[in-house]
């Protein structure tokens, strides 16, 4: 599987480059100019495409591997660089995190401590035998003396590290190191999962089928027949919390997607025809309910003003100050039925324009505006436009009592308003 | 039967789960990602990639590199989302025949729905090869506020990756039901959702073991991309200061940025400094320019995105107040998303709710997680645990003078079923077209269309003297249906639904048969 893996990433990577730090020193190097400063330079010939990705195999000394995922981000070509210059890439390392760089960072500090730098203070850079080439700068031997405190990052391009040529996979044995955050941080890690077999599925049988979509018909018959308070079997004076009791007990009953395992979609149907039948009891008796009790009905109009505009708009949203304050929407609804009262129009239309600015869908705002908006209309003499505006209200309101007698009077019938299309 | 998996199928990433010994696992690749990145590409030589292997070409290949197609699920080309979307994305949107955003991709032209089944095709194999059996049932999840288009566009999506999609799901439900819904305690949740793109919040009370819905709000233009772009931004204008360099047309310095902008975003949720390294980013007049920080503070960027943060507090308290509950009464705060993982984003949850967010659930995956559990309650395997979902949109139909009447209002319980009754407005009219909306707008128009039908062979009467029943369904799983019938005779009108968007049936095996082609490609 690992093979597979592999042979998965390299859809995308160039051959590994590959490498080595022959002693500890190196490594501490190598990660503290390099790794650690996120990118480096890395001397080649061939360089692959620009933005291409490549894994960057470090050879630790023990013979454990680091694997870097790395980006192709600069070139620089034997052209660009004449006969005297070293051509080559700029990497940029990726998916090297916050957790593995630090991991990086103990080991780097600790590796300097167990192992002391080698007594010769040379490095013993060993390299492919493809295209060695000595790099031993005083600079380098310089850094490769302050190991325990890896280097701050400096502006100059990194470049420390060869390309040692690109090695096959059979090549290097495959020896990970003990820490797993020093694995290539993407590589795959993978879990032994012991198969399971699946429960024995057991859908229901034809029989069982047949029997469900009987008993659903029937209770929906009798559910049809039957009053609100019969259907959630409640008592008539049972409170708001008795009669949710009753739709939640009702649900766990009969919602659809307790029917869900039945292959026949008419049981999944017959369900969702029960469940509206239900919630409409439960819908019926909860508004009686309300009504019957002034506090209640005080709280859900409240709800009901203080609601606000749906999600499309954010921008409204934030202009909407807290219920009840001055300036809001329950506020302004209150002040211009007030204004109505006392026939101010004028006054009143003006502050249901304000609450409209605030919430534009509010339904008894609206209601209310466009009554306004048709009694001015009615005064000034244009009774066309009233009854438009009476029809506007019905459509919000269809129980409206102003505006059914209004159109009642002026023609007699109740008009559905709809668009007609001719295709 | 065999067994139905969860899957989360995000806009940046999506997740697989399924029910094992009545408890939720999330499936892991082989890779050992627990997550898939939400990427399809083709590579030149027409292959096709899904995953982390897509993303991480991206740069290289950034126009046949499709990220996020589900922000143009069931969505029209011309329309505002999509213009906006379109600005920020390398890959070519293009409009079907009937004014659907598709895609290009490659040669050929997908529509977002086909994009969506390679990554659901994905999860699938990844299920089958953990189970080591098919699988060929789905519970899919998608955000509260996905109109009906978007709903059918993700059922389409299923059919097209081989899944029968059991139940379309709201995310942040599927959330409260990980977070553990039990019957013994009755509880109020607050799900605060920050995902790549859009920011949702969702107020949920479960009571014996029944959860329901009581309001949504948010904000579809405040995502965690919005916090990248803060911090890019900053990078720019420095850089641009230091070496009077501008990278903005630079599109694969641009992309580079981006993408350390967000590891570095992402590693400041856990420390209090990150580093940003960015080798040989342009060429000055003194050779290659770098970007390098060695401490970028966690205060620099909750400076910068202070604003985006404050934008967070609104949405929460206008669903307070549609759910008619008191931050005081909230039992919990569950995250959701990457993003709340920000600590300044968990500092404005406490402030805005009074209480510590609930810390033991990975974001990400609570709600494939979640999937997975309902998965349990369709087989049977769970019992005594039911969601009750709301409509997150109003539903109505186009009037005289443009304008719309709602018939099934939004926050209402589902399945629902209301009727309302029209008239003829002209003499002798024997059919009528009714136009379906679907939003909060006044103007039909300014609302997502869910499709026109016409009701013929009306007995010819004067205006107004005919009347014609319609009923509007929306079931479990927030899909709309509808049936007319003509008051008087009682005969069922015969009603043609030409749904304005989506895929046909034909179209859908066709994207079927592509898919299992594209399938054998990848394995």
């Amino acid at each position: 599987m690992t093979e597979q893996t592999r042979s998965d990433r390299r859809i995308l990577s160039n051959p590994p480059l590959q490498l080595r730090c022959p002693d500890w020193q190196d490594f501490v190097r190598t990660y503290a100019r390099d790794i650690r400063s996120g990118g480096m330079f890395i001397q080649t010939e061939e360089a692959p495409p620009i933005l291409s990705f490549l894994e960057v195999r470090v050879d630790l000394p023990d013979g454990d591997e680091l694997m870097l995922n790395a980006r192709v981000v600069h070139i620089m070509t034997r052209e660009q660089v004449g006969p005297h210059g070293v051509p080559g890439i700029g990497v940029e390392f990726r998916d090297v995190t916050a957790a593995i760089r630090e991991q990086l960072a103990d080991l780097a500090g600790t590796l300097s401590a167990d192992h002391p730098r080698s007594t010769s203070g040379v490095r013993d850079l060993s390299v492919g035998a493809s295209n060695s080439r000595t790099e031993a700068e005083p600079q380098a031997t310089r850094e490769a003396q302050r190991t325990t405190r890896p280097a701050p990052p400096t502006d100059e391009p990194p470049h420390s590290m060869q390309d040692v040529g690109r090695p096959s996979q059979s090549s290097t044995p495959q020896r990970r190191p003990s820490n797993p955050a020093l694995r290539a941080p993407s590589a795959p890690s993978f879990q032994a999962v012991a198969f399971k077999p699946p429960p024995a599925a057991t859908g229901p049988s034809a029989k069982d089928e047949k029997a469900t979509i009987l008993r659903l018909s029937e209770q929906l018959k009798t559910f049809n027949a039957q009053t609100d308070h019969q259907v959630l079997g409640v008592d008539p004076r049972v409170d708001e919390a008795g009669v949710r009791a009753a739709f939640i007990s009702r649900s766990k009953e009969f919602h659809p997607d307790l029917f869900a395992r039945y292959t026949t979609p008419e049981v999944r149907q017959l369900a969702t025809q029960i469940f509206v039948r239900v919630k409409q009891a439960f819908t019926q008796i909860s508004e009686k309910i309300k009504q019957r009790d002034p506090a209640a009905a005080a709280a859900s109009l409240a709800r009901v003003l203080g609601s606000a505009r749906p999600s499309s708009n954010p921008n409204l949203s934030s202009s909407l100050p807290p219920k009840d304050e001055p300036g809001s929407v329950v506020v302004l609804f209150s002040d211009a039925k007030r204004h109505v009262a006392h026939k101010r129009y004028e006054e009143a239309q003006r502050t249901l324009e304000k609450a409209l600015s605030i919430d534009p869908n509010h339904k008894d705002v609206k209601v209310l505006f466009y009554t306004v908006r048709a009694r001015r209309l009615k005064l000034e003499g244009d009774v066309k436009n009233a009854q438009e505006h009476y029809r506007l209200v019905l459509e919000l309101d269809d129980k409206h009592l102003e505006a059914t007698r209004e159109l009642r009077n002026t023609t007699g019938t109740t008009v559905f308003g709809m668009r007609l299309t001719k295709d | 039967m065999s067994r139905i998996i969860g899957i989360d199928l995000g806009t940046t990433n999506s997740c697989v789960a399924i029910l094992e010994g009545g408890e939720p696992k999330v499936i892991t690749n082989r890779q050992g990602e627990r997550t898939l990145p939400s990427v399809v590409a083709q590579t030149s030589e027409g292959k096709t990639l899904v995953g982390t292997l897509a993303k991480r070409q991206a740069v290289m290949n950034p126009t046949r590199t499709i990220h996020a197609a589900k922000r143009l699920m069931g969505r029209k080309r011309d329309s505002q989302e999509v213009a906006a979307w379109r600005r920020s994305i390398a890959y070519d949107v293009v409009a079907a025949p009937n004014g659907d955003a598709w895609i290009q991709f490659g040669e050929s032209t997908l529509s977002p729905p086909e994009i969506s089944a390679i990554v659901l095709g994905e999860l699938k194999a990844m299920a089958e090869d953990y189970l080591g059996e098919p699988v060929t049932e789905a519970v899919i999840t998608v955000p509260a506020y996905f109109d009906d288009n978007q709903r059918q566009s993700t059922k389409d999506a299923g059919t097209i990756a081989g899944l029968t999609v059991k139940k379309i799901l709201n995310e942040p439900t599927a959330a409260a039901l990980a977070y553990g819904l039990t019957k013994d305690k009755d509880q109020t949740f607050a799900v605060f959702d920050l995902g790549g793109g859009t920011f949702d919040i969702t107020i949920l009370r479960s009571v014996g073991g029944v959860a329901e819905v009581l309001a949504t709000n948010g904000d579809t233009f405040l995502g965690g991309d919005d916090f990248d772009f803060a911090l890019m931004d900053h990078l720019l204008d420095e850089f641009h200061r230091q070496h009077n360099a501008d990278l903005r047309a630079d599109p694969c310095a641009l992309q580079r940025v981006k993408e350390a902008a967000e590891t570095a975003k992402r590693e400041l949720s856990t420390a209090a400094t990150a580093m940003i390294n960015l080798p040989f980013l342009a060429t000055g007049p003194s050779g290659p320019l770098h970007i390098k920080i060695e401490k970028l503070e966690r205060a620099l960027l909750e400076k910068l995105t202070a604003g985006l943060i404050e934008r967070l507090e609104m949405p929460c308290l206008v669903a307070l107040q549609d759910a008619n509950v008191k931050a005081s009464d909230l039992d919990e705060v569950i995250l959701v998303g990457g993003m709340t993982r920000m600590p300044a984003v968990q500092a404005k949850v406490q402030a805005i709710f009074g209480k510590r967010p609930a810390r033991d659930v990975n974001p990400d995956e609570i709600v494939a997680l979640g999937a997975a559990t309902q998965c349990g309650i369709l087989s049977g395997d769970v019992s005594d645990v039911v969601l009750l979902d709301v409509t997150p949109h109003s539903l109505g139909v186009r009037l005289v003078k443009e304008r719309m009447s709602v018939v099934i209002p939004k926050n209402t319980t589902i399945p629902t079923s209301e009727r309302t009754v029209l008239g003829t407005t002209r003499d002798d009219q024997d059919y009528v077209t009714i136009e379906v909306y679907q939003g909060e707008a006044d103007l039909a128009e300014d609302n997502a269309p869910l499709g026109r039908f016409t009701l013929e062979g009306l007995p010819k009467k004067k205006k107004g003297q005919v009347y014609v029943e319609i009923t509007f369904s929306i079931d479990a799983d927030g899909v709309v249906s509808v049936t007319a019938k003509e008051v008087e005779s009682g005969k069922q009108t015969s009603v043609r639904i030409q749904p304005s968007g989506g895929l046909t049936r034909s179209e859908v095996e066709r994207a079927q048969r592509e898919q299992r082609k594209r399938s054998k490609a990848i394995a």
